[in-house]
């Protein structure tokens, strides 16, 4: 009985100092929490990019340009969702840019460009759906 | 005795998952994002060869030859521009792709020159 009160006095003693000199410090933080959660596309299914050529005599003509273009392969995952689609060189410049919210039916989203851009100049496109 | 020290030990570490867990336990969700990138391609990079049909002091078709067979089903846009007007046409692509003539919708006078654009689009 004596050792065993002896071993909880030294226990006691030991965890009196490690609170004491705990308490010498003045430390406080910011709170910190974290999640990993998985990005996953609304849709796995393949789309299609179709172009509407006309011929513009004003710049950046005189010449055919893209003001249209039309997306198939829409899925209804991928219903009411912020798009943006851009037309770029084979260097990866710009051309044009166009943003909408996708159909809320259908299998297709006509992009319109405005300014049209030079025909010829695109080489890529680019689109992202979100949300 | 030692029964009691295991249950006090199995109560502490269980306490101290539990502090772990619910530090961990962060409510995150995340909304849809896809995006993707694709070449433009074309059916051809090769000189094709183009004339002007006159008639009548005016450029009435354009015929564009050495067409390939990879732009077979595209649709070809002409349009000549002679600096005053501009009128254009269209036509398919033969399958076996050669050459194909598209006749100019208003044929613009001629000029001492004039301007032809064309585009191929699709298939």
């Amino acid at each position: 009985m004596k050792r065993i009160v002896g071993a909880v006095l030294a226990g006691l003693m030991t965890f009196g100092l490690v609170f004491g000199m705990a308490a010498s410090l003045n430390l406080t933080s910011d709170s910190l929490g974290s999640a990993t959660t998985v990005v996953a596309a609304c849709q796995a299914g393949a789309m299609n990019a179709t172009y509407t050529s006309t011929y513009t005599a004003a710049a950046p003509g005189p010449g055919y340009t893209v003001g249209t273009v039309t997306i198939t392969g829409l899925a209804a995952t991928c219903y009411s969702k912020p798009y943006k689609v851009t037309l770029a060189t084979a260097a990866g410049a710009s051309l044009g840019e166009a943003t909408g919210t996708t159909p809320a039916a259908g299998t297709t989203i006509v992009v319109t460009f405005a300014p049209v851009v030079s025909a010829a100049a695109v080489t890529a496109i680019s689109v992202v759906i979100s949300g | 005795m030692i029964s009691l020290r295991r249950i006090a030990a199995v109560i502490l570490v269980t306490a101290m998952g539990a502090v772990v867990g619910s530090a961990a336990s962060l409510s995150f969700a995340s909304g849809s994002l896809g995006a993707a990138t694709t070449a433009t391609p074309r059916c051809t990079t090769a000189g094709l060869t183009v004339f002007q049909n006159l008639a009548a002091g005016t450029v009435a078709s354009v015929t564009v030859g050495a067409i390939p067979a990879a732009c077979g089903g595209a649709t070809l846009q002409v349009t000549v521009n002679n600096g005053i007007a501009n009128s254009g046409g269209s036509a398919v692509v033969p399958g076996g792709g050669g050459a194909v003539t598209v006749n100019i919708a208003v044929p613009p006078a001629v000029t001492a020159a004039e301007q032809t654009d064309l585009v191929l689009v699709g298939p």
